[in-house]
């Protein structure tokens, strides 16, 4: 993909904002959505390189995204990386275990995120 | 009459003698005027060690002074239910729940006749509960708390990293964002080590279902 276009996933707005200025120093299209549902709407319009999405989320949470995705975009499954505090991925283990969705732990490092988008653009 | 009575009383006494239920008698002023078996096996004596001792010497040092109060009531009001602390031979502390009745036979003094049970196991078994469960609140508030404190952290961990990346730090600067990062690091690592640990005794604590008992199977076999 010359030119990827990433998509940020997150309800937090600090959180949101400032993944999307990391990933901005590395990529030049970087979409943000507050939730699910938002993201889903710009999934329709706009082909992504990588989804990088936080787990839990109000209307949409990450394990919906992630079956909305497999439903309408099979393709693009294997571009999504989890953005998780450890507490909450909790509830979310045995969907991110069964999923085999690469996870970003936060607080997480600028290198940790890039490198886990980069492995999305190219996953094993 | 009294070819009625006699075995009538014997199995009275064979009754009381083998009930698990500890029984006594003492007079108004608590001296023990009868004691059963298992009520003298509880306390760690024979029945005949206890007779003509007050009630009040085995009660625990923490609920002795209640004790005249109770012969009070007991000889105002025709019972008296409720908790004793009594205290075993062996030192231990143990609960007995007690109803007694205040009786008298005809020219005969007034006396009591005590029906206790030990609750000690069940009070000691709900105290745990109680303990367990406060510990899953203190858990799940320990996990709620390392959510909450993750997202400022990332914030502050990655834009310091951004900024020093970018070249934004002037250099007098550098070392006191170098420390600043490190520190959320140290308390990164605090929270994840907490998040463990919790996680862990949560699930130590996963309610356990009490094995089923499956009728159907039994009738099959």
């Amino acid at each position: 993909m010359a030119d990827p276009r990433i998509l940020v996933v997150e309800d937090e707005t600090n959180v949101r904002e400032l993944e999307a200025e990391i990933l901005r120093e590395e990529w030049e299209h970087v979409d943000t959505a507050v939730d699910g549902t938002d993201a889903l709407r710009l999934l329709a319009e706009h082909v992504y390189a990588a989804i990088v999405s936080d787990l839990a989320m109000p209307k949409l949470d990450g394990r919906g995204l992630y079956e909305e995705v497999e439903r309408r975009w099979p393709q693009a499954q294997g571009r999504l990386v989890f953005v998780t505090g450890y507490a909450e991925a909790e509830e979310y283990d045995a969907f991110l275990r069964q999923s085999g969705v690469p996870v970003v732990a936060k607080p997480f490092t600028i290198a940790d995120l890039l490198g886990a988008v980069q492995r999305a653009f190219s996953p094993a | 009459m009294s070819r009625v009575v006699e075995p009538s009383a014997k199995r009275y006494r064979a009754l009381v003698e083998s009930s698990l239920g500890l029984i006594c008698t003492h007079d108004l002023a608590g001296t023990l005027l009868s004691v059963n078996r298992a009520a003298a096996d509880r306390l760690g004596y024979a029945p005949e060690e206890l007779v003509g001792r007050s009630l009040g010497d085995f009660l625990a040092p923490s609920v002795k002074h209640l004790f005249p109060q109770y012969l009070d009531r007991i000889s105002h009001a025709p019972a008296d239910e409720g908790l004793m602390l009594v205290v075993t031979r062996g030192g231990e502390e143990r609960i007995w729940t007690y109803s007694n009745v205040r009786d008298q036979e005809p020219g005969g003094p007034a006396y009591v006749l005590g029906h206790a049970h030990d609750i000690t196991d069940i009070k000691r078994s709900d105290a745990r509960a109680g303990e367990a469960e406060a510990l899953r609140s203190v858990a799940q508030l320990a996990l709620a708390t390392a959510h909450e404190i993750n997202n400022p952290l990332t914030v502050i961990i990655a834009s310091l990293q951004l900024m020093a990346a970018r070249g934004q730090v002037p250099e007098e600067a550098a070392s006191y964002v170098e420390r600043a990062i490190r520190a959320g690091e140290q308390i990164r690592d605090i929270v994840r080590n907490m998040s463990r640990i919790t996680r862990l005794e949560l699930s130590r604590q996963a309610p356990q279902l009490p094995p089923v008992l499956d009728l159907r199977k039994s009738s099959d076999g």
